[in-house]
């Protein structure tokens, strides 16, 4: 029974991997964004994974810094840990289909830790895809476009290409 | 509406029964839950005879009151749950008995959890969906205040060892068995009156225009805001009338319903926020920011709030009202009732009487900007669109 | 206002992607092997299939799985599936497919934790209750396919043993799922007529509900939730019949007037159904789809409650503004009038003689039902059913 739907798990996980990028670039460049990463504290880390045994991306902040980085290595105890039930609902969400709301709206996660924490969480993931996603997209998914303060076209590039 | 990728999950764990002099009917069915040794949580037992009222009813059915502990708390605070598990495994009690206003239920719930869980720090357990049932531990509660949307949740708020708060949502926080009696209800004064009344119609409101909304849900508010037009005139006037203040009550028990499935809007984000910025009450917090939050969605929900101003005015103003006014109309209404009711009582409707500042109004807006409610809130909330909110009550 | 009482802890999860939730909701009953029943049916349709692939990403097998649940429900479907559960060492049920494998997997359930090893056991006893139940859970998860019956998410379960001639009515808690899904997948484009008969069946439901259950908010919203959603949506659902939202729109109304429609103690309507149910072969939505409309011709001006039922039908805007004094004569020929609609454009039966009864079985049926209802109205009577027949032929 296991290692089926191989097709959406790949997807998930290369998805993951851009939007973590995503999420770096608009810490970078982003003035909002950086605002709410001011309102978590201190040696904050997240972790959004799939449940089972699926992709996951990590948000660490660290005295002044903040990283987003995919991969599963083990990290203790994240402070708030967002698990997705189901492969299906993060495919939702990493296709830009759902907003990390509309998934917790929905009942898509388990969400263990600090719930305060993961709603500023959910409004940086808003951001970034008001940056990622183009106009037709949110409209056609029924996603809110935030205002940007930072050039849509710079966070893609960088976003694709790395090296910001 | 083709394909729209719509789903919900509708959940309530509890089973209700509302009535005048329920209680020993419904206790009587008590003993084939499996309870004999009950741990009893109530409030102060000097002022109010309905925890004597129910321990007699419980133990006629010949459930036993293993531990009756007093809880004084205003919250659920880490330190009294640790010592109410401790007292219950030290009389090997097997279910729990909550009698009580909205603070005794909700530390029930939580202390439900933290057993049935087999929950060695309550850390553990925060946020949605974590805790697990491992032992059954039945939960029957009986409250005794007007507002009781509350008591059929599956959520509870938690004050830890640093004074954080914290959130745990869990359908082993929801009560197995919900019995309201409203001769049980004790305290009659018009404060908590209304209090309970604004709680549940601000609830029903919010379910009622919520992005999760589902036709079910939606029915339940709409027969619960008639319940609570019909009646929470004649409780502020006569308290003592116990129809009506069932009347409130069962509006409070179908918003606690629909709640898992909803949840709620801005209003109680802001409203919430503000009680803890400023230290007042969350209900008196509701009363000033209410109206202006329904201002704020009703770009998006306009057809809704005119739907549901026919269950405030009734057959013949909803007729006459133009259908374009309809929702303004509802605004305009609660604006009024809300106000109505907190003057009479002398309660501030504005944030400048409740003594607010900017400073005050920042905070606020970054509190609220970290709550749960705002998910399913019909439109989705920016931190300027709070200022803006908090800025039109000021 | 009167006492009520309501519970029905059945977790539904409904609409798209439902059916992805199933392992998760396993897990979380720490339920690793459960026992999957299904039929034939759902089988040749591909509704197993999607189960299995809804399973594939996960860790959870099924323990053992079953498909041969006779169209018609009987005794020994529950005693195989009782075999079967113990052989294998399940720990839960997953029930696929229409009302004969849910009432199958219901009264299983239902058998396993009395400790009752062989129907048997029943001996002809109606009516069981939960007192001397052993309590222990045992999930069970129900998935819908095609038309809900309206019984999923309650506490009720027939089964009729035709060798002894024999209708087992259950009513205990026992018998609740744990979970009721319902997955646009696991739904097929059904043709007008299906559909059509599913939406009147719980619009019959719904509104028996709401005039039974005026004193029960809880039960109320579920019937005017299905009388609303009936009413908006059953048009478009068969004319469009490949949207899915409409689908399982109604479907969600069939499985929430039922939760109503059970929910009533004792009803003369839900015994003639059976009784019509078992006589025809028809399903009870079928024959609650034929009869509806003349049971409250009968009832309007006995019951006040039905001025009520305008609310719904119409909406608040007409219902504002109908006469107050003749709501209830409002809200009758209004659900006629769509009665009359849906059954000319769908092309279904709207007489008993169109779905092979003979008048000569009237008596025997009426007596029949007067025999199995319990109720103390003394307006159900063997003259009134017989004459309710009559008018419905």
């Amino acid at each position: 029974m296991k290692g089926k739907k191989l097709i959406k798990r790949w997807i998930t996980t290369f998805n993951m991997f851009f939007f973590a990028r995503g999420v770096s670039c608009c810490y970078k460049y982003d003035d909002d964004f950086r605002k709410y990463v001011g309102m978590l504290p201190d040696r904050f880390v997240f972790r959004l994974r799939v449940l089972p045994d699926g992709a996951s991306v990590t948000l660490i902040k660290n005295e002044g810094s903040f990283m987003a980085k995919t991969g599963n290595e083990l990290i203790a105890k994240p402070d708030v840990d967002v698990c997705f039930k189901n492969i299906e609902g993060a495919f939702g969400f990493v296709t830009g289909k759902k907003s990390f709301s509309k998934c917790l709206a929905q009942s898509a996660f388990l969400i263990s830790g600090d719930i305060s924490g993961m709603m500023t969480v959910s409004h940086m993931f808003d951001i970034v895809g008001s940056y990622i996603l183009t106009k037709r997209m949110l409209k056609k998914y029924d996603r809110a476009l935030l205002p940007r303060t930072a050039g849509v076209h710079k966070v893609r590039f960088f976003t694709l290409f790395g090296r910001f | 509406m083709k394909n729209s990728g719509f789903y919900y999950e509708f959940y309530n764990p509890s089973k209700c029964t509302a009535g005048v002099g329920c209680l020993a009917d419904s206790v009587s069915k008590l003993p084939s839950m499996g309870l004999s040794n009950a741990f009893f949580l109530c409030d102060d037992v000097e002022k109010s005879s309905a925890v004597d009222e129910v321990r007699k009813a419980v133990n006629a059915v010949k459930v036993r009151t293993g531990a009756l502990y007093v809880n004084s708390e205003k919250t659920v605070c880490l330190a009294s749950l640790r010592e109410m598990r401790d007292i219950y495994r030290v009389n090997n009690c097997d279910c729990i008995i909550a009698c009580g206003d909205y603070k005794v239920v909700n530390t029930a719930k939580a202390l439900r959890m933290l057993l049935s869980g087999q929950v060695a720090r309550f850390e553990d357990v925060k946020g949605i969906n974590i805790a697990r049932k491992k032992i059954n531990i039945p939960l029957v509660v009986v409250p005794t205040s007007v507002g009781i949307s509350n008591a059929v949740t599956s959520s509870v708020l938690v004050k830890d060892d640093d004074n954080n708060t914290f959130e745990c949502v869990s359908p082993l926080c929801a009560p197995d068995y919900c019995i309201v009696d409203p001769s049980l209800t004790s305290v009659f004064d018009a404060p908590t009156t209304i209090a309970g009344a604004l709680e549940s119609f601000a609830k029903n409101v919010e379910e009622f225009v919520s992005k999760q909304a589902i036709t079910l849900t939606k029915c339940m508010n709409l027969i619960a805001i008639r319940e609570i037009r019909d009646n929470v005139f004649k409780v502020v006037n006569d308290p003592m009338d116990v129809q009506a203040v069932l009347g409130l009550q069962r509006a409070g028990l179908l918003a606690g319903a629909c709640y898992s499935c909803t949840s709620a809007g801005v209003a109680h984000a802001i409203a919430g926020a503000l009680a803890n910025v400023t230290g007042s009450d969350n209900y008196i917090c509701m009363g000033i920011v209410f109206a202006a939050c329904m201002r704020y969605n009703i770009q998006v929900v306009e057809k809704d709030y005119a739907q549901a101003l026919y269950y405030i005015v009734g057959d013949d103003k909803y007729a006459a009202t133009p259908v374009q006014d309809r929702a303004r109309t509802l605004i305009e209404t609660s604006e009024k009732m809300i106000k109505e009711l907190f003057e009479e009582n002398g309660l501030p409707v504005s944030l400048s009487a409740l003594g607010a500042d900017e400073e005050m109004i920042n905070k606020t807006v970054e509190e609220t900007m970290k709550s749960y409610a705002l998910v399913t809130n019909p439109r989705n909330v920016t931190k300027e669109d709070v200022y803006l909110i908090l800025r039109s009550v000021m | 206002m009167s006492t009520f009482s309501f519970s029905n802890d059945v977790k539904i999860l409904c609409g798209d992607h439902a059916l992805d939730n199933l392992p998760f909701e396993l897990r979380e009953r720490d339920c690793t092997r459960p026992l999957f029943i299904s039929d034939e049916r759902s089988y040749r349709l591909g509704f197993v299939k999607e189960v299995r692939k809804a399973m594939d990403n996960d860790i959870i097998d099924f323990g053992a799985t079953y498909f041969k649940v006779t169209e018609r429900t009987c005794p020994k479907n529950c005693d195989d599936i009782i075999t079967m559960y113990k052989a294998h060492g399940c720990d839960g049920i997953i029930a696929l497919g229409g009302d004969n494998v849910i009432q199958c997997a219901k009264v299983a359930k239902l058998m396993l934790l009395q400790g009752v090893g062989d129907f048997v056991y029943f001996n002809h006893k109606t009516e069981m209750d939960a007192e001397n139940a052993v309590y222990a859970d045992l999930p069970l998860f129900i998935l819908p396919t095609e038309i809900p019956s309206g019984i999923e998410a309650t506490d009720r379960a027939y089964i009729f043993d035709e060798k002894n001639n024999f209708f087992y009515n259950f009513n205990s808690v026992l018998t609740r799922a744990s979970a009721v899904i319902l997955d646009v997948r696991l739904t097929d484009i059904m043709p007008a007529k299906v559909m059509a008969t599913a939406g009147l069946g719980a619009l019959a439901m719904g509104v028996k509900g709401f005039v039974d259950n005026a004193g029960n908010p809880m039960a109320l919203a579920y019937a005017t939730g299905a009388i609303h959603t009936v009413i908006n949506e059953l048009l478009p659902a068969m004319r469009h019949n490949s949207n899915s939202d409409y689908r399982i729109s109604i479907y969600s109304s069939v499985i929430n007037a039922g939760i109503a429609y059970y929910g009533i103690e004792e009803s003369l309507l839900r015994d003639m159904t059976n009784e019509l149910s078992i006589k025809t072969s028809l399903s009870p939505l079928q024959i609650l789809s034929i009869i509806f409309p003349v049971y409250y011709k009968e009832k309007v001006n006995k019951d006040r409650v039905f001025k009520s039922v305008l609310m719904p039908v119409v909406g608040e805007e007409q219902y504002a503004l109908s006469n107050a004094k003749s709501r209830e004569i409002v809200a009758i020929d209004t659900l006629k009038e769509f009665w009359e609609k849906v059954v000319s454009l769908a092309e279904i039966p709207s007489k008993l003689r169109e779905v092979g009864l003979e008048q000569s079985d009237f008596v025997k049926l009426a007596d029949a039902v007067i025999n199995r209802y319990k109720g103390t109205d003394p307006h159900n009577n063997f003259t009134t059913l017989v004459k309710l027949l009559e008018e419905a032929f």
